[in-house]
């Protein structure tokens, strides 16, 4: 029964592999449509990759399409044997990365502390479209107060389900050091969502 | 193990990456715990928030963001946007800041076990003789977040498999320690005590340490480790006849006729530069870059405890972790150093490896070194250094020196006051 089950869900990965490589050897083409299946595929994991990273919705949009689009430009680099979407994420990333430090400069640091405190209550959060739950706006949140080495560590181990060795290898820092920004990120969202938790 | 371990082993057994043994040890302790069985439901709950999340909206919302993706692809290919380079290989400069960072935590670690420890091992540099001034900023730095200014990787070499490029370290991994010298004052040495041997029996044949006046640090303070043609022009700073204008700030290290260079703001070191002669080229090299990374480690004493327990050394001080050493790879020991751009204004020393113990050093000794050192220093920072030296040793030292320590430690509190 179980061994079924695995081979159904190496073979359904297989065939989504197998599609993937199809829409992207058309997009590499010039064929948009087949480029659109790709984005309607994984906008959804892009984006809470994303917004996990940033704590909003606007500024996520904006990484999120722009992700989209700089992987399509980018496609004929693209090295077709290997998975779509955790290059998708390396562009989303590095775009999240340069959005937080710019914005870092120009707010103050205080602005996410705001953030938290109000959201519950805010009606009019933009977050709310998107994130129905509030617990989920709360979360999103949190992770955006925490020291960006902390979610960034969260976020790929707990969202994009990275083992802490590839972590390591895409932060270019150690397997130690993933372990303790791991446990440091989730001491503080414990502490910032104890209410919840 | 304590309640402060346990939480740290949580965080790893949610995430299954705990062996058996400590695995059953957590659980044990759960089963008796009631404060770290809720603390870990907490974990689990959070766990379980983020696996649920799900953006939601509506698939109306889902299309407008495909169309407008779409949309300005198109856009781009319109204003004809250059495409995305491949991406480029860092590997090169990673490497170069590799070597960088091994040089210059190998010349601060030879540099401080020269001034403190057991420089007599550090066979280079009674070659070289090169570091022979060490000289103290002012300021009041405190401990703030220290960031760690780089991580790396590299491949511990045997001494005889060491090119004569790279400075010749111990095999064994050093200690290098940062300490933040609380309250310093630049005060000049004067002559006498400048030509003073202050490691006395510890180090008879080394060349004087010695306190000089730095030139001030506009906006800054930081210390200065200077060589002796740095000290006679502190605007010559470097390699290839180059000269720079901006005066010298932060450490200077000359090992071997390599040149580290960190140059430091008010908070934290932030650059260094590590200069060399290219033997091939016979031209003057440098190599810059950024000490400012991401990452900040700051460990309890438990904590500490609990990581060295895990790694082959952990070099840390007030709280902040330098580097850690770590990884055994095919008969290679593989080295992550995570070098602190530490607090402007810090005492660098060194001490022993943590997991390859010293033979018995001579505690008495050391401590009268250090004792000594402590009474002609006119800098707060180096006497509180070497109070501290000497209650370390207490912890350490064999039972007959233990005395003779305390007095030493109890002379120099009574002179502080």
């Amino acid at each position: 029964m179980a061994v079924d089950k695995t081979n159904r869900l190496a073979e359904s990965q297989i065939n989504d592999l197998q599609d993937d490589r199809e829409n992207i050897l058309s997009a590499q083409g010039g064929d948009k449509e087949a480029y659109g299946k790709l984005v309607l595929k994984y906008q959804k994991r892009l984006f809470r990759f994303v917004i996990m990273m940033l704590g909003s919705k606007d500024a996520t949009e904006d990484i999120v399409q722009d992700a989209f689009v700089k992987g399509y430009l980018a496609l004929n680099s693209f090295d077709i044997e290997k998975p779509f979407y955790p290059w998708l994420a390396t562009i989303a990333r590095n775009l999240a990365l340069n959005k937080i430090k710019k914005s870092e400069k120009e707010k103050p640091a205080s602005e996410y502390e705001d953030l938290i405190e109000t959201a519950p209550d805010d009606k009019a959060d933009p977050l709310a479209n998107v994130i129905n739950k509030e617990n989920e706006q709360r979360l999103a949140k949190a992770l955006a107060a925490l020291p960006e080495k902390y979610r960034t560590v969260f976020v790929l181990r707990t969202f994009e389900k990275m083992s802490y060795e590839e972590i390591a290898e895409k932060l270019n820092i150690a397997p130690g050091t993933v372990d303790s920004r791991l446990y440091r990120a989730r001491e503080k969202l414990v502490q910032m969502l104890k209410d919840l938790l | 193990m304590n309640c402060e371990e346990i939480k740290h082993l949580l965080s790893l057994y949610i995430d299954e990456q705990l062996d058996e043994t400590e695995r059953l040890k957590v659980e044990a302790h759960l089963e008796s715990c009631a404060e770290c069985k809720a603390h870990y439901e907490s974990l689990l709950k959070l766990q379980q928030m983020a696996d649920d999340f799900e953006p939601g909206g509506n698939e109306n919302y889902w299309m407008k963001q495909k169309d407008a993706i779409l949309d300005k692809i198109e856009r781009a290919e319109a204003d004809n946007v250059t495409p995305l380079p491949a991406k480029k290989s860092h590997a090169l400069m990673y490497r170069v800041l590799a070597v960088a960072a091994t040089i210059t935590l190998v010349a601060m670690i030879s540099i401080f076990e020269l001034k403190y420890d057991k420089p007599e091992k550090i066979p280079f540099m009674a070659e070289s003789e090169q570091v022979n001034r060490i000289s103290t900023g002012t300021g009041d730095a405190k401990p703030k977040d220290a960031a760690l200014g780089y991580s790396t990787e590299t491949v511990h070499k045997k001494d005889e498999e060491i090119s004569e490029n790279e400075p010749k370290q111990k095999h064994t991994p050093d200690k290098t320690v940062t300490k933040t010298a609380p309250k310093p004052k630049s005060v000049g040495v004067d002559e006498s005590q400048k030509s003073e041997d202050v490691m006395g029996a510890v180090q008879p044949e080394m060349v004087p340490v010695t306190t000089v006046e730095p030139e001030p640090a506009k906006g800054s303070s930081v210390d200065y480790f200077e060589t002796d043609s740095d000290i006679s022009d502190k605007k010559q700073t470097t390699l290839g006849g180059a000269e720079k204008a901006e005066p010298v700030k932060g450490i200077v290290i000359t090992d071997m006729g390599k040149t580290a260079k960190a140059t430091a703001n008010e908070d934290r070191i932030e650059k260094y530069v590590v200069s060399g002669q290219d033997e091939r080229t016979d031209k003057g090299v440098e190599n810059m870059f950024d000490a400012v990374s991401d990452d900040t480690l700051k460990f309890s004493s438990d904590e500490y405890t609990f990581w060295r327990g895990k790694v082959d050394s952990l070099e840390m001080e007030y709280g902040y972790v330098l580097s850690i050493h770590k990884e055994e790879i095919e008969g290679k020991s593989r080295m992550h150093t995570f070098h602190s751009a530490a607090p402007a204004n810090t005492l660098i020393e060194t001490t022993a490896p943590v997991l390859e113990p010293e033979p018995s050093p001579p505690y008495l000794e050391m401590a009268n070194a250090y004792f000594n050192l402590a009474n002609i220093t006119r800098i707060d920072g180096e006497r509180t250094v070497m109070l501290l030296k000497l209650k370390r040793l207490v912890e350490t030292a064999d039972s007959s020196a233990v005395k003779d320590i305390e007095i030493l430690i109890d002379s120099l509190e009574s002179l502080s006051k």
